[in-house]
């Protein structure tokens, strides 16, 4: 590949959400241009209850692709979320709170909504700041709020989805072949890398057949089949600061009412979370395999989930972030390039790096490597960033909690164990 | 005397910094809860720095409730839409940078791509400055408000002053003790510490007087009175990336138009600026002593004068720097004393703002410790990223010149810049990616004026850009040229919108009777 060439073909090698994400993403951007996008698609082991649990950009960020909402709702029996109500199922009951998506209150005269919230406060005015925000409210009612003028004076309202990730791969697949992404169905993947500069010169696939591009794209989650292999990517651990490293994931029946907003139970072992959806309710139970056995955590994972679980499957984890994303001429996104195991957290770091390495795709091979870097830093900062918003609140509180003996854990109600779910349709 | 359940604030100088602070505080501050005291010498002069400011002054004095025309009269000043540089990238060359905008995106993607993607097609097409409409405006000597209607090309841009910044001064000393400002007249002398914390708690003036403190404002200039004087801050100098340390400026007759901005033009060993009031021309050359001296210095600004010099050069010692910390125990400083960059864009009364807005924000409440380093912590890192990220976009007007066999100007190009704006740089030669902050200097429009009026190519561009067909482009940069062009020729010119607006009153009813 000459080094000024435009770039003209894009891989992408992974599985699942990611995967199709990727690549109508690359394809609704580039495709208009000439750019050529193949996905390989790597038949991993799916948790086939897996839930996404997604944040506020994704709706724009759908529209932009050309997914419908109300279609992929019905089509995914997916479902909307306000915000998630994080519990403290430690002992030491520190009162639940839930963390709303979009903003609490409005400007006064100016002046930013909490510092007057503070001062009401102090003079002894009594409404809880969670009063003041839409969506903490529509979670409260079990309502679902769409923005609307009249809402918006109140603030603007925010919204996500919980979307069972089978389905929503699906939907997203069949979008990438009307987009024209060629599609290989692998059991495996080979690279063939440059023993100059170590970038990839083509992928040898199981099946015999070979496939080259200018740029790679690694969605291959924690396996980091690409880029774990290119130079000076190495994985920086935030063991110290998430002490979780397995992941289980599961469903319950459906809610007779589906909570508008997820629930986050934090224990002595880890968390563990409860993703309603229209079809069956998600369960996420993250754990220190050094602090519960595999029996233990799916022991605790039933009983917030309330009732008996089913297709249980676990899968190891280890949080940290890679310290180049992009590498010659590979880039890392997802959990190949970060992985935060906090609830929603887990989906972002995909969304937000295709929004930048889309505009970053030209001519790769003219930058230099510092400008490379900064193109890497900034998704990374934005991922890092937005993240840390989301993951610290919950676990700042909580963070005394974990690497200690284990206990019981004791029953608390909550939303969700207010709205139970029902039995088993017959 | 003051209750002791209000905070005692005390602002050490009478400048543009001290009285912008002190009436800001006394508007914004519950005057139950905080006095107010500034002191100040009718003996020490000021240096009446920024002449010439940014947009961001007209939200500043909104917000205090000044009526514009108004100041604008007993200021003496005029409108600027940006800033203009002369024989900066190389002699015979010259640009804009305006207060607004470079066209307009088209299909999510920014302006600079598509127009960087026309230049390299070869079709023909034409300057940068062609789709500012601000830019054509200052061209043209013309200026009106910009429209309310967001999508009129009229309201892509903003506008700042010229002003005199003693009379500034003195304006914003009116409303403060109106507002309930205690002025003292005095020179400070002494100043007495709290044994323990080592906070300040006491100035004695020359006049024997005694003024006791809780919290206190270092607005004295170039002296630092309390943060180097007392407290013993250092400095961080920047003269290796900044090498001009001093500067001569005069005033003199406007004989040229009356434009709606500033001009800077470069020098053999600096720059001199024009800053058009309504009465007069201020003009100045910084230069680096290391390269030129005094007496050629001031030689080549007399020189450059377009009309008689009202009074002698006065020459300014100063090095380009920052405090290391502007806020120490229970002392900031702000202005002068907190940093000096030279004024290649206007940036002095900006940076005396924002220090003034952070400082309000986190003022300590009555009642809670002076010198709370969590809140100190926190204004010093938003005054250190606003003079770091002023400093990089100064750097880039030198480092970027074709002004070859000019000692001053090889040394510059030479020198390894502040990491900070080389990963910037590198970025934009790379594909044409603008630096996007959200909060401070500068907006993405100012980084394209200057990078490309400073002659940075970048050799790619967002490839999205692709997706609009060619002749569609063309269309659009045309029909785009065309609204800037024919809006522009509906403005009043600049002369007669001041003398309307905020000229003398005798002079703006005569002109009355006459029409």
């Amino acid at each position: 590949m000459s080094a000024n060439r435009p770039i003209a073909r894009v891989v992408v090698v992974g599985s699942a959400v990611p995967l199709w994400l990727c690549s109508t993403t690359l394809a609704r951007a580039l495709g208009p241009i000439g750019v050529k996008v193949s996905a390989v698609e790597l038949k991993a082991a799916q948790a086939p209850s897996q839930v996404y649990a997604t944040l506020p950009p994704l709706e724009p960020f759908h529209s932009k692709l050309g997914v419908e909402e109300a279609p992929l709702l019905r089509s995914t029996a997916g479902s909307f979320s306000l915000g998630q109500l994080i519990v403290d199922g430690t002992e030491s009951r520190r009162p639940s709170f839930f963390h709303a998506w979009g903003p609490y209150g409005t400007a006064i005269d100016g002046v930013a909504f909490f510092p007057c919230w503070l001062k009401a406060k102090r003079h002894g005015f009594a409404a809880p700041l969670d009063s003041f925000s839409p969506a903490a409210v529509g979670a409260h009612y079990g309502r679902m709020i769409r923005p609307t003028a009249e809402v918006a004076a109140l603030g603007r309202t925010e919204y996500a989805y919980h979307v069972p990730a089978f389905a929503y791969a699906r939907e997203l697949k069949s979008l990438a072949l009307t987009l024209g992404v060629t599609v290989y169905e692998e059991s495996g993947v080979g690279v063939v890398r440059s023993e100059a500069d170590g970038s990839i010169e083509r992928l040898v696939l199981d099946s015999g057949r070979m496939v080259q591009g200018d740029l790679y794209v690694d969605v291959t989650g924690s396996a980091a089949r690409l880029i774990g292999g290119a130079p000076a990517s190495d994985w920086l651990s935030w063991q110290t600061h998430f002490n979780v490293d397995r992941l289980l994931m599961a469903r319950a029946p459906r809610f007779t009412s589906v909570p508008p907003f997820s629930e986050v139970r934090v224990s002595r072992a880890g968390w563990t979370a409860l993703y309603p959806t229209q079809a069956m309710t998600g369960v996420a139970h993250a754990y220190s395999s050094g602090l519960h056995s595999e029996e233990e955590a799916a022991r605790l994972a039933a009983r917030v989930g309330g009732s008996a679980l089913m297709d249980i499957s676990i899968q190891s984890v280890s949080p940290g972030i890679r310290r180049q994303l992009w590498s010659a001429n590979c880039v890392a996104i997802g959990s190949s390039a970060c992985l935060i195991p906090f609830a929603t957290s887990a989906f972002m770091p995909c969304n937000l790096a295709l929004c930048t390495s889309c505009h970053c795709s030209r001519r790769v091979r003219s930058m230099g490597p510092s400008a490379l870097n900064t193109v890497g830093r900034c998704a990374l900062c934005l991922s890092a960033c937005v993240i840390s918003r989301v993951a610290t609140m919950p676990f700042r509180r909580s963070l005394g909690v974990f690497g200690s003996r284990r206990a019981s854990m004791p029953r608390r109600p909550s939303y969700c164990t207010r709205l139970r779910p029902s039995a088993p349709a017959v | 005397m003051y209750s002791s359940d209000r905070l005692r604030i005390v602002i050490v100088g009478g400048g543009t910094a001290g009285w912008m602070c002190a009436l800001a505080m006394a508007r914004q501050l519950p005057a139950a809860a905080y006095g107010i005291t500034l002191i100040e010498s009718d003996d020490i002069g000021t240096v009446g720095v920024g002449e010439a400011t940014l947009p961001h002054i007209k939200r500043f004095n909104d917000s205090l409730g000044i009526n514009e025309a108004q100041f604008m009269r007993e200021t003496r000043a005029t409108m600027k839409l940006g800033i203009e540089f002369r024989d900066w990238s190389q002699p015979g060359q010259g640009y804009i940078h305006p207060f607004g905008a470079f066209g307009e995106p088209w299909g999510g993607v920014e302006f600079q791509h598509h127009w960087i993607r026309a230049q390299k097609s070869g079709a023909p097409s034409s300057a940068l400055e062609d789709y500012s409409y601000s830019v054509a405006a200052a061209r043209a000597n013309a200026f009106e408000f910009p429209n309310e209607d967001k999508t009129s090309i009229r309201s892509t841009y903003s506008y700042a002053y010229h002003f005199d910044a003693g009379l500034y001064s003195a304006f914003l000393r009116t409303l403060a003790i109106e507002a309930g400002v205690q002025r003292m007249e005095g020179q400070v002398c002494d100043c007495a510490r709290e044994p323990l914390t080592g906070d300040i708690s006491e100035l004695t003036l020359k006049s024997g007087a005694r003024i006791a403190g809780d919290f206190f404002v270092d607005c004295s200039g170039f002296r630092a009175l309390l943060i180097e004087g007392v407290l013993g801050v250092k400095w961080q100098d920047w003269t290796h990336w900044l090498p001009c340390d001093r500067a001569y400026a005069v005033q003199c007759e406007r004989t040229d138009a009356l434009t709606p901005y500033t001009r800077s033009t470069a020098q053999r060993a600096g720059w001199i600026w024009r800053i058009p009031l309504q009465h007069r021309v201020g003009n100045g050359y910084v230069f680096s002593s290391r390269f030129i001296s005094d007496s050629e210095a001031q030689q080549s600004l007399l020189g450059a004068l377009e009309g008689q010099a009202l009074g002698a050069p006065r020459l300014l010692r100063f090095s380009p720097g920052r405090r290391l910390c502007a806020w120490s125990q229970n002392c900031v400083a702000i202005g002068l004393a907190s940093g000096f960059l030279e004024p290649l864009e206007s940036t002095s009364i900006f940076l005396i703002q924002a220090a003034v807005v952070d400082l309000i924000n986190l003022m300590p409440a009555p009642h809670s410790r002076r010198s709370d380093p969590r809140l100190a912590n926190e204004f010093n890192r938003l005054s250190d990223m606003q003079y770091d990220r002023v400093r990089d976009f100064l750097i880039l007007h030198y480092m970027a010149n074709r002004r070859f066999g000019e000692p001053l100007w090889d040394y510059v190009r030479a020198m390894p810049v502040p990491d900070s704006l080389h990963d910037k740089l590198e970025l934009f030669r790379s594909r044409a990616a603008l630096p996007n902050y959200q909060f401070g200097l500068f907006a993405r429009d100012s980084w394209l004026a200057v990078l490309i009026g400073q002659g940075i190519e970048p050799s790619n561009y967002d490839r999205m850009a692709d997706t609009l067909p060619v002749e569609a482009l063309d269309e659009k940069l045309t029909a785009f040229r065309e609204r800037v062009r024919t809006n522009v020729a509906a403005m009043s010119s600049h002369s007669e919108f001041i003398a309307n607006y905020c000229g003398p009153l005798g002079a703006a009813a005569s002109a009355g009777a006459v029409a």
